[in-house]
């Protein structure tokens, strides 16, 4: 190893993107966190407010709009997160990001399902149900593992800067 | 890896056991909603119920998805009791706090709960309040959820810091 080089702990997963750039991904994942608080706010007034159990919602509801706007931006910057750490050798980060997408991608087809079928508990189908079940569950199942690969990325920023302090 | 001191070991190993009751609470509050979604999409109060304490709390045991919501609720805000007991004991005071913050919460949505039956009894049946409950309780789930995920990232920056700072008898990153 050439003089004045940094030996990094081996059994850390710190990748190849730089202090720099997993700040920036931090900074990315803090945001994504923000959109899953909107996503779940929009998405608990919708459940509670508008479909109350009875009343049913369309597709083109304001509300209903951003909320899908939301969680298109969610799964943008979970898929981003994901190809970084595919991209730059963070195994970690790359698979609960990956699961973090597979478990949106599921939520959509679910809420889409909720959607298309009456978008009501009371008044539709079981069907209707799973949709709107699936979708719950596997949103908030995103939102753990996205954090799982935010905690990844910050444990890295943190093992570089005490490395490169103590050198 | 740097050769880690006594101290620091045990340390480490206490954050350790942190980051597994983690990983449990962590489970239990996804089993919470999951739980959670099932009484909101297959639950109605029936109109058997009368708004008093024992025909709210017999609910708990007579519907099934109510009953694994209200454990996994229990058990998941329990978990931050040993977690606060490990934090003492490394004197990490801000999970110490953010464990507390968030067991309070969580109590809040235990009032919240039996309301929100007690208000959809057919003998009160009172649609607003009702609402107002359930979004209370959703909303301190978060709440807590946040507060929980907070305390990790402290848990995880001392952990870096017993590893690579405090334990390093040289420069870690001396080759």
């Amino acid at each position: 190893m050439a003089a004045g080089a940094i030996a990094w702990p081996k059994d850390e997963e710190l990748g190849s993107l730089g202090l720099k750039g997993l700040r920036m991904t931090l900074s990315l994942c803090y945001a994504n966190f923000l959109l899953y608080l909107v996503l779940y706010i929009t998405g608990m007034y919708i459940n509670i407010y508008i479909t109350s159990g009875v009343s049913t919602i369309s597709i083109g509801n304001t509300l209903n709009v951003f909320h899908m706007l939301i969680g298109t931006l969610n799964f943008a910057i979970c898929f981003i997160v994901m190809t970084v750490g595919f991209l730059y050798g963070m195994r970690r980060v790359a698979i609960f990001s990956l699961g973090a997408v597979a478990s949106i991608i599921v939520a959509t087809i679910g809420g889409l399902l909720f959607l298309s079928l009456g978008g009501g508990r009371a008044t539709s189908s079981s069907l209707t149900l799973v949709g709107g079940w699936t979708m719950s569950a596997l949103f908030m199942l995103a939102l753990f593992l996205s954090y799982y690969a935010t905690l990844k990325v910050m444990r890295a920023i943190r093992v570089i800067e005490a490395v490169s302090r103590a050198r | 890896m740097a050769n880690l001191s006594d101290e620091s070991e045990v340390l480490s190993r206490k954050l350790h056991n942190i980051f597994r009751l983690l990983y449990l609470q962590f489970a239990f509050y996804w089993a919470t909603i999951a739980a959670g979604m099932f009484v909101n999409y297959y639950y109605a109060v029936p109109a058997t119920v009368t708004p008093d304490v024992g025909s709210i709390f017999q609910q708990f045991i007579s519907s099934v998805p109510l009953f694994a919501h209200v454990s996994f609720a229990v058990l998941s805000s329990g978990m931050s009791i040993p977690v606060i007991i490990l934090a003492r004991r490394v004197a990490l005071k801000q999970v110490v706090w953010l464990h507390a913050g968030a067991i309070t919460c969580r109590m809040v949505g235990f009032v919240a709960g039996p309301l929100f039956i007690y208000y959809s009894t057919s003998a009160v049946s009172d649609p607003f309040a009702s609402n107002i409950s359930t979004f209370v309780m959703a909303s301190v789930f978060l709440m807590a959820v946040i507060l929980s995920f907070m305390s990790r990232i402290f848990i995880v920056r001392e952990d870096v810091r017993i590893k690579y700072v405090m334990a390093s008898p040289y420069p870690v990153g001396v080759p």
